[in-house]
């Protein structure tokens, strides 16, 4: 899953990005209200960590001007024990949740899971497809009696197989959610990930297998 | 005397105290001989394999026979007399080879190696690979027969990886077993690194495959997949 984060303290916003990566999101850092803006305009974004106080513009204006514009990622607000105003108001223009700071990071955590699973179609936190579960807050890929523990970017490609409900996803799909846009990453890198996949589906005896169609994508399919 | 020695990939290592010849009397040549007998089909499996795929599957190897001491422990927790001749009977890990493979494929390589053994008999299969014990520990156990001069000795052969054989080694002195409080979240923890280990091995292999039939450049990758899938339809 890929999560904005607006935080201008840049401490903080290392540290939250260190941690939301070895939780298995990919992460795009900014540190002003106008970049935050912009990223959010410009890209699909699974959740948003919007801090209220900012340079430039504040969280409150750059929600609002994302809402007036139609972007609907689920948006958890960072505000200060202070700011119950500035709470309310975020909530009424469509923030999903807020966490006074200081926060903790568990907490953080199971409200991004809470907050990105709440959308039109729902997605437990176990993944099931066949014969096979991913767990999404212990990234364990499992068959019932044997469970390997994905890394960040495997994780990631499962994932979006397994929440994608038979549609297809492109390689592009792929590189934009999981490696962003400023990736130096060649295309393969994709391939060379769905190639661990694959091997860890068969060596778990998966009754699901990845497979390709021509000039369209991958996608998650039963064996027959 | 008897010269009582033990092996390591080929090599002499320890010498076997007199302790052992006193409580297994003359078994213990028999049971010596099956250590010996596990050290030379081992080699065998290196030499075949070898021969056969190209490769070598073995990293290291190594045979021991349980130290007098833990075999009376043993005996005593099972209520079975402490005799050399009741653990020759009771017990299956007197004698024990350990296969340590560099890559996954090499475990299940030496695996059927071992199964179609015409001089083995094999006794049992526990595949804590395929269904890992709680902690998370993963290895293929064959217990196996062997006829020494007439007497049967039972002995496991267990096949790892490197990377198996890291997580045992270290589980093993962690020495956690009866840490009361904290055992539980142990136990959970070791089984996270024993699942991400489990998941490294797999990519290794992953990786090694990738270099032997190359990794095709972006714009190739779409007729490769459907190369594959049209051979595997």
């Amino acid at each position: 899953m890929r999560i904005l984060l607006a935080e201008d303290e840049r401490e903080l916003s290392s540290a939250l990005t260190e941690i939301l990566t070895h939780n298995h999101y990919s992460v795009d850092a900014v540190y002003n209200g106008q970049d935050a803006l912009d990223y959010g305009l410009s890209s699909n974004y699974d959740g948003i960590i919007l801090d209220i106080m900012m340079p430039q513009l504040d969280g409150l204006t750059v929600l609002r001007q994302l809402r007036e514009q139609n972007v609907v990622i689920p948006v958890l607000m960072l505000t200060a024990k202070s700011e119950i105003e500035d709470r309310i108001a975020g909530l009424d223009m469509g923030a999903d949740d807020y966490l006074s700071k200081p926060f903790a990071m568990g907490e953080l955590l199971a409200r991004l899971r809470a907050m990105t699973r709440r959308k039109a179609d729902y997605i437990p936190n176990i993944l099931q497809l066949g014969n096979i579960t991913l767990d999404r807050a212990s990234f364990e890929l499992s068959n019932g009696e044997t469970s390997l523990r994905l890394a960040n970017k495997e994780f990631q490609v499962l994932e979006m197989l397994m929440s994608a409900s038979g549609r297809l996803i492109s390689t592009e799909q792929f590189m934009e959610r999981i490696w962003g846009f400023d990736t130096e990453a060649e295309a393969n890198v994709v391939w060379v990930y769905l190639s661990f996949l694959r091997k860890k589906l068969a060596a778990l005896g998966a009754d699901v297998a990845i497979k390709v169609t021509r000039g369209a994508g991958y996608r998650l399919e039963k064996l027959t | 005397m008897l010269t009582l020695l033990s092996y390591k990939n080929g090599e002499i290592i320890v010498p076997v105290d007199t302790a052992a010849q006193m409580f297994f009397g003359d078994d213990l040549s028999s049971l010596l001989d099956a250590q010996s007998l596990l050290a030379t089909e081992v080699e065998q499996l290196r030499r075949d394999c070898a021969a056969c795929a190209g490769k070598d599957p073995v990293d290291h190897w190594q045979t021991r026979m349980k130290s007098v001491e833990s075999t009376r422990d043993k005996l005593g927790r099972l209520g079975l007399p402490v005799t050399g001749e009741s653990a020759l009977q009771g017990l299956r890990d007197l004698v024990g080879l350990r296969v340590v493979c560099p890559f996954i494929d090499g475990v299940y390589l030496a695996r059927k190696w071992f199964l179609e053994r015409s001089s083995l008999e094999i006794v049992e299969e526990r595949d804590y690979i395929g269904a890992p014990k709680a902690n998370g520990y993963r290895s293929c156990h064959l217990i196996v027969r062997l006829h020494i001069r007439g007497t049967p000795i039972t002995a496991e052969i267990q096949l790892r990886t490197l990377a198996m054989d890291c997580w045992a080694t270290l589980e093993h002195q962690l020495k956690y077993k009866n840490a009361a409080p904290v055992q539980a979240l142990i136990v959970r923890e070791l089984k996270r690194c024993a699942d991400e280990i489990a998941s490294t091995d797999w990519n290794l292999l992953s990786i090694r495959e990738m270099m032997e039939a190359g990794i095709p450049a972006g714009d190739d990758i779409m007729e490769k997949e459907l190369d594959n899938a049209d051979s595997a339809g």
